[in-house]
This record gives structure tokens, C-alpha cells and sequence, in this order.
């Protein structure tokens, strides 16, 4: 209709200017005459040129982002040729991968000539999650917006948008202490429940105790015993990534965030299950420090929600009958075993359980 | 918080929701950016006022002070540019009031400067239409300081200023391009017609002008406010966003189309020159067709596209009514060379009208002559003959007050249909004039022709002529032409007679002085007194509801009068000159004064005079019968306080805004240019105005009518859905917020958090989703409570919102 309307237009210009010319016999009607037939054939032409040569890049932040911060995504369009154009639409699919939230919009950009075109989206995510931005195509469109092309193009970038659980190192450590009371007691007397699995070099957030004090002067470099816990007795997480129309998920990963932060600063290892939409089975991951918790959580954030019935538990106990105790983090938990419940927002709370 | 209450916090105010939980953030406006984008915005209103104004003086060949008008108009481009950059509405306000408060203040000290400047415009343009037209009677305005190239500079920067201001609202709101061809184009309809063409530079300049307003048009990205963010949502479904703030892409269109549009001039000058051009046209209808109506477009202003004969003063030959003004154009129309004898004017007489019909005194000449002797007789009878005679006797007998003169008429200018001379001249020939119809140039006084007339003037009226009673005198000596009063005008000159006073027992004289002390202190001379609207006539609308005019309306009025009362009467039209006139003319010292007078001179011995008669001294009178004598002049005319017809538009202006045009006869007795004149169009606006408030308010009740049916229509159910759809819109128009609420659900949150708290929210906005999207019968307390809840979120909204939302619901 647009492009009706700006034909429409174009022509009664034309039009009206054939008659000034014809009717007053004039000469400078005649050289915009002339200026006004050529002007569609550049316009058109420099349109062709562009959509030889157009790209696009999409850029986001390769750092897990925090919820609720804003994120910079960037658009850079690249046109070499010496044609601008003021209307370049871009169709834009934006998505939260874990929660299947999406939206698609169109977002229109004037390109400039022989110059990289950079628009900076600033995007701040309500909710935890993997933020996908992808770009089906570009539509361009000529300067006197009468003729339009398509050009199809796959550019797609994500993000992921980790949940800020606030401090609740204290409850952590008591519950924990109440879940292991075995792994406790060993560590108090300096003993640990692992083995050491391998060296690896340093990495910021390691914990002192793993340093390889020999290896290091050694190399003269910082060496890190990589540990695998043979305890039988670690507490295991059972997280429950099921959402429901309150969004009541928000909180509980929020909550596991806090209490998964809270083991790993006070070096207590412990195992997480989750149930994976994407393998269709319960998942585990065992985690010891900072770095295998931060894996965890992306690995998470990468899997999908799911609605209806929690999961977790009930696959959990199917493939541990033998029994033992084990911290359930979800929504919906009733107050009855406060004693045993760190509660968080919305309904959210971890349970120490035992079966 | 000590102070007040702390506001709650909007978590996404300003946010755009991109999809569930993801927003995009209004980004930080860069100011270079916006400064730059206002500034490359400023130069498409530059280019069109400059192209606009520039290109109009180009054409006419007017030099001016192109640096200054060049810096000003930047300079105001960006001025009006950058208010809409300020952040907030009251600095644009508060800028525009300054400049209002600046442009006052500039506008008085250089109302001189601007008013030399247009008139050197218009003095150009006018010297190129007289060229043109091939036009007589081009007058030329007096510019009061002689620096040309200034004064047409500070004038062009006037003009431009205002240009600027409407372009750049326009460019800025809509990227009007109707509006900016309205704005621009208009003055180059003048130079076209007059094959004027204007230089390269200008066109590319308006032509790059419009080509970017039809391409940021046709795409958008135009709007580019400071309170606007960068990221302009648009489309029904709010899903397409558009980035407003790039400057770079002014700057590359603007170059784009400089290059384009210069190389393109630059060829076709040189491949297809203008000269080609010209040549390519055999036939010149438009200015065929035209040229008279543009011509007296020329000459007489707006005015003159609703005459129906052009008047720059001069002979109309008896036709009345279809002129709105006279504009004399102060030129000499006659040279007459004579001797003054007396304090009174001297009158030439031109046309003689007999019988009043249809807004015209037609002549006295049968329509079809019998044979010769019947014009001659005609004429011998209309150039006054006989009391010629009577007064030559009188000099040969050496009557004291007697006396003999020559005047020799030269026509100049003056319409060359008519013969121009002295009454009581005795013609040696009175049959060479036998043509009676002298409109047909035959008989008249040619161009740069000369007569010389012998003439025996009545110096004095020792007298008592006219002192008689109508019913005394002898109308059987006149034609009956000049005692008939149709009987269209009868009803209303009788009541003229009555309101005069004019009785039956009334002499020649008390009648005639009656009727001028009347005409002198109740109606008002003026040369605008506005052209008699179709279908009256003439003397019946200036007696009853102009009641203002110049010499033929009041000439034309007595000449009735007169008859009416039993007077023989008739309208006279010709050239008047006082005694003043005279003296300030030049000697001739070539001439004796012996030669030229004779007898006696109630001024004494005086000298030949070469008196320039100018169209402004045309003048109509009327000559009634007197008993005993035969014709005699009579003046009826009041005497004019108009000092000039200068068309001050600053007097006007000033005058106008004093509210002194609120009656004609001030403004008209000021001598400047009445705006009285330009009410129609005054009231062409307002009633425009009112159309747009009517239509606008009609529109708005029947949207209201349509919605309060919608709402309150049988079906309950129905009711309660458009009644709850009602107050989302409201909603809506007041914080956009609300549209990120998708679902009943959340929208009911919405209402409760921001306007009421509804009291089983759950179970309503199940019962809301039921009736919407079911076909399931509802109950009717379900319809009710819903109805109750919706009259209190409505009810509440009202309350709550602010006055400014309050307004935008009202108008809703």
C-alpha cells in the first residue's frame, strides 16, 4: 500500500511538472522534468547495486549476561557501494531459548554508503535464559520507496542470562551440614572425600588448596590438582525446571543459584540433577568449583523449561532407589518441614529430603 | 522521603517489548548525532527558502546582498532546527517566544529597510510586466532609502523568515511535501509566466529540496525530536521499529542528490539550452487567455482579479459598479495650457451620460443616428452651445464679468475616445463631431494630439440662477432623459429625498446645497469603497448600505436626486483641477497671457500655465438646468481627506492591529491601506476555521455516539465486551504500558495495581474469557458483576489520571 502511495505521488509530481512546463513553457520545469525521470532509474539501480554487496553481522556479549542487566546487541551493515539507502528493514526473530518465549519485529534502518551502518540494540532480559536474536532477511528498499527487494540473509547470535541469587550462604552451609553430616565431619578434620583426576594450570577462582605447591615451583607457574570426589555421601541437588504461568521457575533458579553459589564458596561439593527437555532423561553434573558450576548453569540455561508435572524427583528416585538424602529445589513446597526449607520468592524453596 | 511520596517505580517505562521478558531500552541519545541531524535537516529548509526566495529575485535580475540573506537564513534554519533538538517542550516554546519577541523588535526598526526592499520588488516587477503586457499607467512606489541591494536583502530575509518558520514545522512534523510545494512553489508562478527563468544554482538548490522531501517521505526516518527516542515504534501491530537517529544518511542523500542534480543541470544546459527550448512552443494559450487578467493583477493587486474592467483612475464612460478600488496611477493624462481667472476648478468635460440603467449612464446619443444633423445637434446640446453663445455675447457687449479664453488640451495618457474641453467652449466646427459614438475612437482627442478650445468662462454668478423652484422651471427646453429616475432607484431616492430633507417648496439652490451638506456629513469619500456585488444596483447599494464611494457614486446619486425632485440633471465625466493644482504647475513662458485670457480674472493678471493633468483628477459631477441660463456645473462631491494612496503595509498593519480599520471612514480618511477591504478574507479564514472545528467536533460525537451505543447496546453480553475493550483503550491511551498486558489476566493486574482494586479479579476474568471466547451461555449476575466492575475501573481511571490524560480521553 506504501508503495502504491509513494508511486502514487511520484507520478502526480511528475504529472503536475509536465504541466508547468507545458503550460508556462518553461525551462526549469524541463531540467527537473529530466531530474525526476532519471531519479527512479538511479534510485532502482543503486538499489540493485546494494543488495549485490549488502552484509549483515550480529553481535552480541560472549560473557554470560546477569538478569535484568542491560546487554548491547549490535547490528553492522556493510554496503561498499556509493548507493545509500534510507529504508533497509530487517526481520528480526528474538527469543528466549529456555523459556520458548519469542516475538518477531521489524527493525527499519537507514545504510549508508561505503560505510559500516552500526546500531547498537540495547536489550535487557526480564527473565533468566538464552537470549537468540536471528535475522531471516533483509528487505531493502529504494530511495523513493517504489520498489522493494529481499535479500535473504542468516545471521543468528545468543546470549545467555544468568539468574542473580542474592546471598544465603549461611542456610546453605546448615543444610548442607544436616545432608552430609559424614562430609562434614571429614573436612572439619582436614580430611577430603576426592581423588586427584589430573594437573591443569591455574585458573582464577580456584581454590588455594588445590594449588600444586611442588608442580608449581616446578614449571614456575601456578598448577592445579583437578579432583574427583569419591564420597558417597555427597549431598545431591535436585533442581526442578518446571515453569508454570507465573514464572515461578524464575525463583527457583534464583534460589538454586544462591544455594549452588553458597556450597561452591564454602568448597562443599555436591552433585546436581536436573530433568533435560532436550535428551528426554534426568541429568547429573557434579560440581566442585566456581568454573563447574558456571559449565552447569550454562548447560542448564541451554536445555529447555518444561510445564506441567515436576520431573526431577520422581526420575531421581526411580534411578536411586537405594535411598538417602538430597535437597530438592522447585516451586509449590508446602511449610510444614520449615526446619528444613530455605525458601525463596514466589513460592520457590529448598527442601532437604530423605527417602 | 521527607518531601512527598516516592514514586513508584515503572520497571520498563519507555521500554520496548521485543518479546516475553525481553525489552529493548530507549539507548542514551547521542547529542552529536542529534546536532548533526538537526543541522542536516536544517539545510532542506534552507535550500527550499533559498531556492524559493533566491530564485525569484534571480529571475527578475534584482542584485542584493547575497552573503547576508545567505548567513541569515542559516542561520534561522538552524535556530528553528534546533528548538525541536531541546529536550523538553518548554525550551522550544520558550525559543520561539524569543524569536517572536526579536523578529518584533527587528520588524520596527527596519520597517523602512523592508518596505524599500518590496517595493524595489514590486517596482521590478512591474517595470518588467509593463514590458510584458506592453501595460500603460504602471505606477512606480516611492522607496524611501535608495540602497537597493540592502533593502531587497533585508527584505528577502523577512519573507524568508516566516518561510522558514511554516517549512521548517512542517519538514520537521510530517515531511509535508504538499506544504513545501504550497510554500515554495508559488513564487516561481510569476517569473514563469513572465519568461523569466531563474539561475542553475536555485534550481538545484529547490530541486534538491524537493527530491529529499519526497525521499525521507516515501521512507521515513524523519522524525528526529529530542524528546523522541532513537528507536521509533510504528505500525498497527507495534512490531516495526525504526531508527530515527542517523545522521549520516542526511548527509549522503543530500550529496547524492547535489551530484546527481548538478551533473544532470549542467548537461542539459549544455545539450538542450533554454534558447532550444523556447523555440519548441508554437502557441501561447496560457498567456493568450490570460494576460488580461494577470495584467490587472499587476496593476491593481487581488483586487483586480474581481473587476471586471480595470480602473487605474481616467475615463470609465458612464459604466459603474464593477470596480472595487481606483488606483490612479498619478501619470499625466493631459497637458493643458491656460490662464487661471478664478479660485474654482476648472472642468473638462468628457462624456456626458443621459438615461441611468443597469449600473451604467448611457450615452446621449441615439443608439442609431437618423442621420448627421441629429449628432450634431446632440452635440452642440451636450457641449453647451448655447450658453456658450450667450456668454460670447456678453464679452463682445464688454460685460464687466465677461470673459474670453484659450485653452489648448494635449492628450498624454488620457483615453483617446473622448474630447476634453472647457465648458462654454465654442467649437468653430460643431458638425465635424457628428459621430455619436465616440467610444469608437473616431472623434476623440488622439494620443499626443492637441486642440486648442476658445472658451468664455462665467467667472461670476452675480446672479440669482437656480433661484427657482423645480416645478418654475421650463422643462420643455430639455430632453426628458434627464428628469427620468427608473423605477428600481424611485423607492430609494425618495427615501433619500426625505432623509435629505428636500421638499417641493425648495429653490434650484437650496435643493443642490442641501444635498451636498448632506452628502459632506453623512457619507464618506473614499477611492476603495468596494465593488457593488452582482445583481444591485449601483445607487441603490451606495445609498442604502455601502454609503461610502468616490465621485461617480456620488454624482450618480445627485444626478437622481435632482431628478426626482424636478431638476434636469445629468452625469458628467472628465478631469477637474483646483486652482492649487494649477499654481503649482510650470509657466510657460513661450505663451503670452494675452493671447490665452481676456476679460475679467477674479484673481487678477496672471501667466500661462502648463497644467499636468493627471488620471488621479479624473472626475465625475453633474450638470443640472438651470432656468433662465441653461447647464450648470454642480459639485457634490465631499472633499477627500485622503492624503495618499501609498500602500503602507506597516501603517496598515500597525492600524489594523489598532483596530482603526474597524471603520472605513477613519481608516480611509488616514490615507493608507485599509485592510476593511481584505475582510472577506478575514472572514473566508475564520469561516475555514470553523469548518475544521465543526467537522473536527462532529467527527468526535459521532466516534462517542458510536462508542455509547456499542456499550449500551441489548446484548448484555456484547456490552459487557465492548465496554471492557472501552476501558483498555482508555487504558491505553493514557500509558502504553498496558499494551505489554496481552492477556485478561494481566491486564486485570494492570487495573488493579494502577486504578481500583477488583475484588475477585480470578474469578472475573475467568467469567471475562468465558463470555469472550465461548459460546457458552452466561449467567446474568456473571454480566452484571462484570458491568459493575467495569463502570468502577472506568470510574477510576477518571479519577486517577492526570488532567493531560483526562483531555486525550475526552478527546477520544
Amino acid at each position: 500500500m506504501k508503495r502504491i502511495r509513494n508511486i502514487i505521488r511520484y507520478v502526480v509530481i511528475v504529472i503536475l511538472d509536465v504541466f508547468i512546463m507545458y503550460v508556462f513553457h518553461s525551462y526549469i520545469n524541463l531540467l527537473l522534468l529530466a531530474c525526476l525521470l532519471l531519479f527512479p532509474f538511479y534510485s532502482v539501480y543503486g538499489l540493485h547495486k546494494v543488495s549485490q554487496e549488502v552484509k549483515i553481522d550480529v553481535l552480541v556479549p560472549e560473557e554470560p549476561m546477569g538478569k535484568g542487566e542491560e546487554f548491547q546487541v549490535r547490528f553492522l551493515l556493510h554496503n561498499p557501494t556509493v548507493f545509500p539507502l534510507v529504508n533497509v528493514t530487517l526481520s528480526l526473530e528474538i527469543k528466549n531459548g529456555f523459556y520458548g518465549l519469542e516475538g518477531a519485529h521489524f527493525l527499519n534502518l537507514p545504510l549508508r554508503a561505503r560505510k559500516d551502518t552500526r546500531v547498537f540494540y540495547p536489550v535487557v532480559m526480564e527473565h533468566c535464559g538464552r537470549f537468540e536474536i536471528k535475522v531471516r532477511n533483509i528487505r531493502l528498499t529504494d530511495l523513493l520507496g517504489i520498489y522493494e527487494k529481499v535479500v535473504p540473509i542468516e545471521a543468528e547470535r545468543e546470549c545467555l542470562v544468568f539468574p542473580l541469587g542474592s546471598e544465603r550462604g549461611q542456610e546453605a552451609g546448615q543444610m548442607y551440614r544436616r545432608g552430609v553430616t559424614e562430609a562434614m565431619e571429614s573436612r572439619e578434620k582436614g580430611y577430603d572425600f576426592s581423588e586427584v583426576s589430573g594437573i591443569r594450570e591455574y585458573i582464577p577462582g580456584d581454590k588455594l588448596q588445590n594449588i600444586h605447591w611442588k608442580l608449581s615451583v616446578k614449571k614456575d607457574e601456578l598448577m592445579v590438582k583437578e579432583r574427583i570426589s569419591v564420597s558417597a555421601m555427597q549431598l545431591n541437588v535436585l533442581v526442578e525446571l518446571c515453569n508454570d504461568d507465573q514464572m515461578r521457575l524464575e525463583s527457583v533458579l534464583e534460589l538454586a543459584d544462591s544455594v549452588t553459589k553458597a556450597f561452591v564458596s564454602q568448597n562443599l561439593p555436591f552433585t546436581v540433577f536436573y530433568y533435560s527437555v532436550n535428551q528426554g532423561n534426568l541429568r547429573d553434573c557434579y560440581i566442585g568449583n566456581e568454573i563447574e558450576r558456571v559449565q552447569w548453569m550454562e548447560m542448564l540455561l541451554y536445555d529447555r523449561c518444561y510445564m506441567g508435572e515436576g520431573r526431577v524427583e520422581e526420575l531421581f528416585l526411580q534411578q536411586n532407589p537405594s535411598g538417602g538424602t538430597y535437597l530438592y529445589i522447585g516451586a509449590g513446597l508446602g511449610n510444614e518441614d520449615a526446619e528444613n526449607t530455605i525458601f525463596g520468592d514466589m513460592g520457590a524453596a529448598a527442601q532437604l529430603r530423605s527417602y | 522521603m521527607l518531601f512527598g511520596r516516592k514514586k513508584k517505580e515503572e520497571p520498563h517505562k519507555g521500554d520496548v517489548l521485543l518479546a516475553q521478558g525481553i525489552y529493548l531500552r530507549p539507548p542514551v541519545m547521542d547529542n552529536g548525532h542529534l546536532v548533526l541531524n538537526c543541522f542536516l535537516r536544517s539545510l532542506i529548509v534552507f535550500l527550499l527558502v533559498f531556492g524559493s526566495i533566491g530564485g525569484f529575485l534571480s529571475a527578475f535580475n534584482i542584485s542584493y546582498h547575497y552573503l547576508l540573506v545567505l548567513v541569515m537564513y542559516f542561520l534561522l534554519s538552524m535556530y528553528f532546527s534546533f528548538l525541536y533538538a531541546t529536550p523538553k517542550f518548554v525550551y522550544r516554546d520558550l525559543g520561539y517566544i524569543l524569536f517572536f519577541s526579536l523578529f518584533l523588535g527587528a520588524i520596527y526598526v527596519f520597517r523602512i529597510y523592508a518596505n524599500s526592499g518590496f517595493y524595489v520588488v514590486i517596482n521590478t516587477v512591474l517595470a518588467r510586466a509593463q514590458a510584458f503586457f506592453n501595460l500603460e499607467g504602471v505606477r512606480d512606489y516611492e522607496v524611501q532609502i535608495n540602497n537597493d541591494y540592502l533593502t531587497v536583502a533585508i527584505m528577502a530575509v523577512f519573507v524568508g523568515m516566516v518561510m522558514i518558520i511554516i517549512l521548517n514545522i512542517w519538514i520537521y512534523s510530517s515531511m509535508s511535501l504538499v506544504w513545501t510545494l504550497f510554500l515554495t512553489f508559488p513564487l516561481q508562478f510569476l517569473p514563469l509566466y513572465l519568461k523569466l527563468n531563474m539561475d542553475s544554482i536555485y534550481i538545484i538548490a529547490l530541486s534538491i529540496g524537493y527530491l529529499s522531501v519526497i525521499v525521507f517521505k516515501a521512507n521515513g526516518h524523519y522524525l528526529a525530536f529530542a524528546w523522541d527516542a532513537p528507536f521509533h515504534v510504528r505500525g498497527l501491530k507495534k512490531n516495526r521499529i525504526t531508527y530515527t537517529q542517523d545522521a549520516g544518511i542526511f548527509r549522503q542523500i543530500l550529496t547524492s542528490l547535489l551530484i546527481l542534480f548538478f551533473c544532470m543541470v549542467i548537461i542539459m544546459e549544455t545539450v538542450f539550452p533554454a534558447s532550444a527550448f523556447d523555440g519548441k512552443f508554437k502557441n501561447d494559450r496560457l498567456r493568450e487567455s490570460t494576460a488580461d487578467a494577470v495584467s490587472n493583477f499587476l496593476l491593481l493587486g487581488f483586487a483586480g482579479m474581481f473587476n471586471r474592467y480595470q480602473s487605474t483612475g481616467g475615463m470609465s464612460g458612464g459604466r459603474l459598479g464593477g470596480i472595487s478600488n481606483v488606483r490612479p496611477d498619478y501619470q499625466p493624462d493631459l497637458i493643458v495650457s491656460y490662464t487661471p481667472y478664478s479660485n474654482e476648478a476648472i472642468y473638462l468635460k468628457g462624456y456626458t451620460g443621459g438615461a441611468y440603467g443597469d449600473n451604467c449612464w448611457e450615452s446621449i446619443y441615439p443608439e442609431t443616428a437618423a442621420d448627421k444633423a441629429d449628432d450634431v445637434a446632440v452635440f452642440e446640446e451636450e457641449s453647451l452651445k448655447k450658453e456658450g453663445l450667450q456668454l460670447q455675447r456678453l464679452f463682445d457687449a464688454q460685460q464687466k464679468y465677461s470673459a474670453c479664453g484659450v485653452m489648448d488640451v494635449r492628450n498624454v495618457g488620457a483615453d483617446t475616445a473622448y474630447l476634453y474641453y472647457p465648458y462654454y467652449t465654442i467649437f468653430e466646427d460643431y458638425s465635424v463631431y457628428h459621430n455619436h459614438s465616440m467610444m469608437s475612437s473616431v472623434q476623440g482627442l488622439g494620443y499626443q494630439e492637441e486642440n486648442n478650445y476658445l472658451y468664455y468662462p462665467k467667472v461670476v454668478w452675480e446672479d440669482a440662477l437656480g433661484e427657482v423652484r423645480p416645478d418654475q422651471i421650463d422643462t420643455s427646453r430639455v430632453e426628458e432623459v434627464y428628469l427620468e429616475v427608473p423605477e428600481k432607484n424611485k423607492k430609494v431616492i425618495e427615501k433619500e429625498c426625505e432623509r435629505i430633507g428636500l421638499t417641493a417648496q425648495m429653490t434650484e439652490n437650496e435643493i443642490v446645497e442641501s444635498v451636498r451638506t448632506y452628502f459632506a456629513d453623512n457619507i464618506p469619500y473614499t477611492l476603495k469603497p468596494g465593488s457593488t456585488p452582482r445583481n444591485e444596483d449601483f445607487v441603490n447599494y451606495f445609498l442604502t448600505r455601502n454609503r461610502k464611494g468616490y465621485c461617480a457614486h456620488f454624482a450618480s446619486a445627485a444626478t437622481l436626486l435632482f431628478r426626482n425632485m424636478g431638476i434636469p440633471a445629468r452625469y458628467i465625466e472628465g478631469y477637474a483641477f483646483s486652482l492649487e493644482t494649477a499654481l503649482a504647475s510650470d509657466e510657460n513662458t513661450t505663451k503670452k497671457y494675452d493671447n490665452y485670457y481676456q476679460g475679467y480674472s477674479s484673481i487678477g493678471r496672471s501667466t500661462v500655465l502648463d497644467v499636468e493633468v493627471t488620471d488621479a483628477m479624473a472626475h465625475a459631477w453633474v450638470e443640472i438646468y438651470v432656468e433662465g441660463f441653461g447647464w450648470k456645473t454642480v459639485e457634490v462631491t465631499p472633499g477627500s481627506a485622503e492624503t495618499t494612496d501609498e500602500d503602507d503595509f506597516w501603517s496598515a498593519f500597525t492600524e489594523f492591529l489598532n483596530g482603526a480599520n474597524d471603520d472605513d471612514t477613519q481608516s480611509n480618511s488616514s490615507g493608507q491601506l485599509s485592510l476593511s477591504q481584505y475582510r472577506w478574507l478575514v472572514n473566508v479564514v475564520l469561516a475555514v476555521l470553523f469548518l475544521f472545528v465543526l467537522v473536527y467536533l462532529l467527527k468526535l460525537l459521532i466516534r462517542k455516539t458510536v462508542r455509547i451505543l456499542r456499550c449500551n447496546q441489548k446484548n448484555q453480553r456484547e456490552a459487557v465486551i465492548a465496554s471492557y475493550a472501552d476501558i483498555c483503550d482508555m487504558i491505553r491511551l493514557c500509558d502504553q504500558r498496558f499494551n505489554s498486558c496481552r492477556s485478561h489476566k494481566e491486564q486485570m493486574l494492570y487495573m488493579s495495581a494502577h486504578y481500583c482494586n477488583i475484588e475477585n479479579r480470578d474469578k472475573l476474568c475467568e467469567d471475562l474469557e468465558q463470555i469472550s471466547f465461548s459460546q457458552a451461555e452466561a449467567a446474568g449476575n456473571v454480566l452484571d458483576s462484570l458491568s459493575a466492575m467495569i463502570k468502577k475501573v472506568r470510574k477510576a481511571i477518571w479519577k486517577k489520571e492526570k488532567i493531560r490524560n483526562r483531555l486525550r480521553l475526552c478527546k477520544r
